[in-house]
């Protein structure tokens, strides 16, 4: 205790606190606007659609592994080093784990599934940490203010610098109580028709505020991204299960009584129909719902403490990103396994 | 679902995206690494079996040459005891020859010494016998009195003394 404001330990307080002070003082980081859907980036067209933000993520993370695969095969040598190195013993590992799992065959058949998923969703996941990611991108003028349900006016930011740079600062937007009363009369006649409400039409209610639209998002904060994997897993497991079962395997799910099954295992086979669509909502909002939320987190501690608060959670977010992406990997490999067992065991969720 | 972003093109891209990577790496990243990983295993494998194998042939040289070792130095030290007790017995040998002639040649000084001793008293008798004589002729020839009687013994014994 006693040398704890002595020397280095002085600096590092001392250090500390700086950071705390400049960035409560100078550094002042706007709540970005969060969306459920990926945002477009306004004016790219890819084959007549949108490009959205998550979608360039998902490229990145797909010449990501590309390039790491590149490294590893560039020339392959008997005594490994470098990429080659790193990931044979990614492969030994994981492939030994497989091997207690489903056996020799079967982890050497799937291993390229579980490795593919498990990759392409850990440098997607990880990407999300790269400074720049999630901050670079377009100002987007807002054409409207957005009323929340709760008659609250949400609005954009002001476009400002920081540090010379272009950059929205963490001003909203504030509208005249003239604006604000007229959104509010537009949401309610929206509400009586029933209709979603999205802002008003007029143009004179356009707040003037901005956006930020990043080129990145966390590829897996996009639905169409998680659901399209737990789509492929849950399809494959289904073409897996009749490749080593036949047409019994349809058994699992429909037991009619002609066949001489009890009205029991009629119950069993349709939960297993339901637990088969489960898995995709499961798989799909489990890896959404983690990396978003994570995403969200980083952007609330930024928010709160630009410097030293979100540090924390930079390395939570790098287990979180692992863990998702081995989940996701690991429960694939065990369905397809289960799927391969004409009496199913228990579910793994 | 709208709202939640779930649309089906941009799902579909997913979906593709997907498994062109799949294709990809499955074409080009799993196979060389996974076949170098079988070699190698395999490699490995029969190197440590042929290591076991030298293994055991060195133990058993090992094994071989030390019991030979053993033997060598179990015949040197059968040599070794040999040899010294060979020492011993002629050490044993000479010492007993020696005080052999040691005592042949104290035997025969004593011998000699006797027998000198018997030649010189032997001398002795004859020149005693031999002045005896000589005195009885003198005393016989002078006639004998008492004076010269005494004279006669006093010059015998001073004679016999010189001698």
């Amino acid at each position: 205790m006693r040398k704890l404001f002595q020397g280095k330990n002085l600096v590092i307080i001392i250090a500390v606190l700086a950071a705390i002070i400049v960035s409560v003082l100078f550094i002042k980081v706007p709540m970005p606007t969060i969306s459920l859907p990926a945002e477009k980036i306004p004016g790219w067209y890819l084959f007549g659609m949108p490009v959205t933000n998550t979608f360039l993520a998902t490229i990145l993370a797909d010449l990501t592994v590309l390039f790491l695969a590149f490294l590893a095969v560039r020339k392959v040598q008997e005594v490994p080093s470098g990429m080659q190195n790193l990931m044979e013993w990614v492969f030994e590992t994981f492939e030994g784990m497989l091997t207690d799992i489903a056996g020799k065959e079967k982890a050497r058949r799937w291993f390229p599934m579980f490795m593919t998923i498990l990759l392409f969703l850990l440098f997607a996941n990880w990407w999300e940490l790269v400074p720049g990611f999630d901050s670079i991108g377009v100002f987007e003028p807002l054409e409207v203010a957005y009323v929340n349900s709760d008659g609250t006016i949400r609005n954009g930011w002001e476009k400002g610098t920081f540090l010379g740079l272009p950059s929205i600062v963490k001003k909203p937007v504030v509208l005249t109580e003239e604006q604000q009363a007229r959104a509010r009369e537009d949401a309610e006649a929206y509400e009586k028709k029933g209709k979603e409400y999205h802002g008003p039409k007029d143009p004179e209610l356009a707040s003037g505020g901005y956006i930020l639209i990043p080129f990145f998002r966390a590829a897996a904060t996009d639905l169409n991204l998680t659901i399209g994997l737990a789509l492929i897993s849950v399809i494959l497991t289904q073409i897996i299960g009749m490749q080593f079962l036949g047409a019994k395997y349809w058994r699992r799910f429909f037991n009619p009584v002609i066949t001489g099954s009890k009205p029991i295992d009629i119950f069993v086979g349709l939960l297993e129909l339901v637990s088969e669509f489960a898995k995709i909502i499961s798989f799909s909002f489990r890896l959404f719902g983690n990396i978003f939320a994570g995403q969200v987190l980083l952007f609330v501690m930024a928010f709160l403490l630009a410097l030293l608060l979100p540090l924390p959670f930079f390395g939570l977010e790098m287990f979180v990103g692992f863990m998702q992406a081995f989940v996701f990997a690991i429960l694939t490999f065990i369905f397809f396994e289960a799927a391969t067992h004409s009496h199913a065991g228990d579910e793994h969720h | 679902m709208n709202q939640l972003g779930v649309n089906g093109p941009f799902l579909l891209s997913q979906i593709i995206n997907f498994i062109i990577l799949l294709l990809l790496l499955k074409r080009f990243l799993y196979p060389p690494l996974m076949n170098m990983l079988d070699e190698r295993k395999q490699r490995i494998a029969d190197s440590l079996a042929a290591a076991e194998v030298a293994r055991k042939e060195a133990e058993e040289e090992r094994a071989r040459l030390m019991a030979q070792i053993e033997a060598e130095r179990a015949e040197a030290q059968k040599r070794i005891a040999e040899a010294s007790a060979q020492a011993e017995r002629v050490r044993a040998d000479i010492l007993a020859e020696a005080k052999r002639e040691a005592e042949e040649l104290k035997a025969r000084a004593i011998q000699e010494a006797e027998a000198e001793k018997q030649r010189i008293l032997a001398e002795a008798h004859k020149q005693i016998a031999e002045l005896t004589v000589l005195a009885t002729e003198r005393v016989v020839r002078h006639g004998l009195d008492e004076s010269l009687q005494h004279q006669l013994i006093e010059e015998f014994l001073s004679e016999t003394s010189l001698n």
